[in-house]
């Protein structure tokens, strides 16, 4: 399991300073990560090369709620029908109307079930973290390859006016 | 009279802090985002509602609880004996149940659509007001939610209605509106709750965090976060979800209330059968529900001295929607009433004549409350105090009750047929039923202001971080960040 060194900051100004140095110990970004209580914009430390397709999982959530909507109104209407004064057995603007809200559900559905994909959650074991940086602090996480990695990225936070350090093995 | 519950004083200190009274009116009263707070007093002002309980919150709630309760008695005793002691019969059978049902759809429409489009906006005096937005619609719909239900009466064959192929000889009637009403609540109902979540996560993990050790709440706080840890890139992720959610919740809100009012308009029956209907219950929707988030902002400012974060600035802010919603809603009013007047239509006349001389004062009032607003709302002085805002939108509310009332009764009580006019008054048990719903909606409320943070405290914390105040001459001016511009 690989080491981690979690660096506790009171401003984001003295944490994107660490961001360079810690990138030149040849850390992959993939290995880093800033945590926030608040959303800070992209590039506050670096830019995340991270584009997860939440519009796919959401434009598949449509497809299936659009067959619900298909299923319920028109499959419906067409097995169990209600023959009424020579009217269609298939109410197309009954289709349509309730297919608009289930196609909506699920894209709303789906854009949920993107959330928990890429932000990995839910995920209720013991990660890297501190309770701290609920009261604004700004923490640096950064995943070593090994312990003198990790003790040259203890001093970049030390040198960069940390006011805390955690260290962890195997929890980014 | 505050009693603290056991808290950690290290996480949350000193809760008689945050109930002082005295707050500083330049903050009250200052720009949106309070640059000079800090995250500790941001944190505390804004779990504040959730962890300081006052006897006033307990006695509040405890009525409402009896409210609820003698309402549910009614419901009970209507189902037991029958649909007799509701006053709905031949020609009314839609009545009170029908026009609270339609008033509280009417109030869910606009938490969830005000804040869909704030977010979109990226309007920044957005952040405080957003979760009590959210919260309102979802409370207001599951309140909607039950009207139909206490309507059918034997609510045990409800099922009769749901699209399943069956062995019961009926036929689901997909061709009527009241079936496309339920799918659009249901899938309102379930995207706003999903846009609620969604919202919350970043402050449930929050309150997780600060919430001390061994707390009740800590245990469905630590469910509830998912593990979130408020990395970069699952703030990446939610807030693009986020947007993505805007835009379809943003999507549903319209149609729900359209079709709302196809139950009405979709029949051939006077002034119910106009093309205006969609569009006039939407705007009406927007209305009240624009003025149901100012009463409970409000609320929230006075019950728990939230007024270093629900600034006069955001109130104000929201009171103009208000005014326009307002001017629009008088707009299409008097459109659709002086379309009818001028075709001078018999059927559509025998109905205004009636509602003229039976509600009268009813119409009066709702129309007043039109005047009131436009006239009120257009003085800075009145929408820069809370204490007239609070009278102006509560009075909206009772209107927009009113208009619901109108709109459902005087029509069904004289239609077509002369020889079947009747009159309607709504029975004991039809009003404390609909006492109980009102009484329903506030104690979720109440109770949702316990168990959740009612501050979207994270995007507060944004706020913060990207608005600063910049030096031009001899003056400053707030400037707002967007990330987007680089």
């Amino acid at each position: 399991m690989k080491p981690t060194v979690l660096g506790l900051f009171d401003s984001i100004e003295k944490t994107a300073k660490t961001a360079g140095p810690i990138l030149d110990l040849s850390i992959e970004k993939k290995d880093i990560s800033l945590l926030t209580a608040g959303p800070y914009p992209d590039g506050a430390y670096f830019h995340e090369d991270f584009h997860p397709p939440i519009w796919k999982v959401a434009f598949v959530g449509g497809l299936l709620g659009l067959c619900a909507g298909l299923f319920i109104a028109g499959w419906t209407q067409w097995i169990i029908n209600l023959n009424v004064g020579g009217k269609d057995p298939v109410s197309f603007p009954v289709v349509a109307l309730i297919c608009y809200e289930t196609t909506n559900l699920g894209i709303v559905l789906g854009s949920f079930l993107s959330l928990f994909w890429f932000a990995r959650l839910p995920n209720w074991t013991d990660l890297a973290y501190d309770e701290e940086i609920s009261n604004g602090r700004i923490g640096v996480l950064v995943q070593c390859e090994d312990s003198s990695q990790a003790s040259k990225v203890e001093d970049i936070f030390n040198s960069h006016g940390a006011i805390g350090i955690k260290n962890g093995r195997g929890d980014y | 009279m505050a009693s603290n519950e056991d808290v950690d004083v290290k996480h949350l200190p000193n809760f008689e802090d945050g109930l002082k009274r005295s707050v500083d009116a330049n903050v009250a009263n200052g720009p949106d985002v309070d640059l000079s707070i800090s995250e500790d007093s941001l944190n505390q002002q804004s779990l504040l509602p959730m962890f300081l309980t006052t006897k006033a919150w307990f006695i509040f709630t405890l009525s409402l609880a009896s409210i609820v309760a003698f309402g549910a008695a009614a419901w009970g005793f209507q189902i037991i004996t029958g649909m007799g002691v509701a006053n709905l019969n031949h020609p009314v059978f839609w009545g009170m149940y029908i026009a609270t049902f339609v008033f509280w759809v009417g109030v869910s429409h606009s938490g969830t659509m005000v804040s869909s489009i704030l977010r979109l906006v990226k309007a920044n005096w957005r952040r405080p007001i957003l979760r009590g937005a959210e919260a309102m619609t979802t409370f207001s719909l599951l309140v909607a939610g039950m009207f139909p239900l206490i309507h059918v009466g034997r609510l045990w064959r409800v099922y009769y209605m749901f699209p399943l192929p069956n062995q019961r000889e009926l036929w689901p009637n997909l061709r009527s509106p009241l079936a496309w009403d339920m799918t659009a609540i249901t899938v309102y109902l379930t995207a706003s709750s999903i846009f609620l979540y969604v919202g919350l996560l970043p402050d449930i993990a929050l309150a997780r965090d600060l919430c001390p050790k061994n707390h009740w709440r800590k245990i469905y706080f630590r469910v509830l976060a998912l593990g979130w840890r408020g990395t970069h890139r699952q703030w990446l992720v939610y807030e693009k979800v986020s947007m993505l959610l805007a835009v379809f919740v943003l999507l549903i809100a319209p149609s729900v209330h359209t079709i709302v009012s196809w139950d009405f308009a979709m029949s051939i029956t006077p002034i119910w059968h106009t093309t205006i209907f969609g569009p006039y219950f939407v705007v009406g929707a927007i209305y009240s529900g624009v003025a149901g988030v100012i009463t409970l902002m409000i609320l929230l400012r006075w019950v728990f001295g939230l007024d270093k974060i629900i600034k006069v600035v955001h109130l104000a802010n929201l009171s103009k929607m208000l005014l326009l919603m307002s001017i629009i809603w008088t707009y299409f009013y008097f459109t659709d009433f002086l379309v009818a007047w001028y075709a001078n239509n018999p059927a559509e006349q025998a109905v205004r004549s009636w509602e003229h001389h039976r509600f009268g004062v009813h119409a009066w009032l709702m129309l007043s409350c039109s005047v009131i607003t436009i006239c009120g709302l257009s003085w800075n002085r009145i929408r820069n105090s809370p204490v007239m805002l609070f009278g102006i939108t509560a009075w909206v509310n009772l209107a927009m009750y009113i208009e619901r009332y109108l709109i459902v009764v005087p029509v069904l009580s004289h239609r077509d047929n002369p020889f079947t006019w009747t009159d309607y008054t709504p029975s004991f048990v039809e009003i404390s039923i609909a006492c109980g719903a009102f009484a329903y909606f506030f104690l979720l409320y109440a109770v949702f202001i316990k168990l959740m943070p009612i501050v979207t405290i994270a995007d507060v914390r944004e706020g913060k971080v990207l608005t600063a105040d910049m030096a031009v001459g001899n003056t400053h001016v707030r400037v707002y960040g967007n990330p987007e511009a680089h």
